[in-house]
């Protein structure tokens, strides 16, 4: 029997996480990688897409609180995340797959750690099943006729 | 700079202008951003993961 192995896919703030670093030596090192200006552009739709496309686990890594470099942008994410994972519970699904860290690691070393440590603990979850939940939800297609509004 | 002329602070540039909410963070500014930036990253990432 194959081990299972969890994907993790990463969403790090360009301004607080491995700016000292090379980039490219970054996404070499860290698998399912994406340095984003800002953790507030991420929507939930882009979390949900990524358990859709066969992720186990979302992380995201923002700036340290009251240090974002617009503002806010942190503290919407954590909202975002905060919502995101109280919907999941309520149909079901771990918390624990969607995680948010707000804090600061300019070279970028914390990162790989990060997703070393979530991948272990998605090992002791399992593979995600929400799309086997999303399958008997009837609201899905309107959910995504939605978007891009 | 008269007296009564609006002043555009640092703050307000980056605060959508319908909302008041900062501009990255911001639903309908965000998304627009979000589409032209990193759709590219996320579709290659997202690819790699089937």
């Amino acid at each position: 029997m194959s081990q299972y192995k969890p994907k993790v896919v990463c969403f790090s703030c360009k301004f607080s996480w491995g700016y000292l670093a090379d980039e490219a030596y970054l996404s070499r090192e860290i698998e399912n990688w994406i340095p984003i200006i800002c953790t507030g552009k991420i929507d939930t739709t882009h979390i949900m897409d990524a358990f859709e496309k066969g992720a186990d686990g979302v992380l995201i890594l923002g700036c340290p609180e009251g240090d974002c470099h617009y503002q806010d942008g942190n503290y919407e994410a954590k909202k975002r995340v905060y919502l995101l994972c109280r919907i999941l519970e309520s149909i079901g699904i771990e918390k624990e797959r969607v995680k948010i860290e707000l804090s600061s690691d300019p070279e970028g070393r914390r990162i790989s750690k990060l997703v070393k440590e979530m991948k272990e603990e998605l090992a002791k979850l399992g593979p995600w099943k929400g799309n086997v939940v999303a399958e008997k939800m009837p609201q899905k297609k309107e959910i995504k006729a939605g978007r891009g509004k | 700079m008269n007296r009564g002329d609006k002043v555009v602070s640092e703050t307000d540039m980056f605060r959508c202008k319908s909302c008041g909410m900062c501009v990255v963070a911001c639903p309908s500014e965000a998304r627009k951003m979000v589409d032209e930036d990193i759709a590219d990253t996320i579709a290659k990432v997202y690819a790699s993961l089937s």
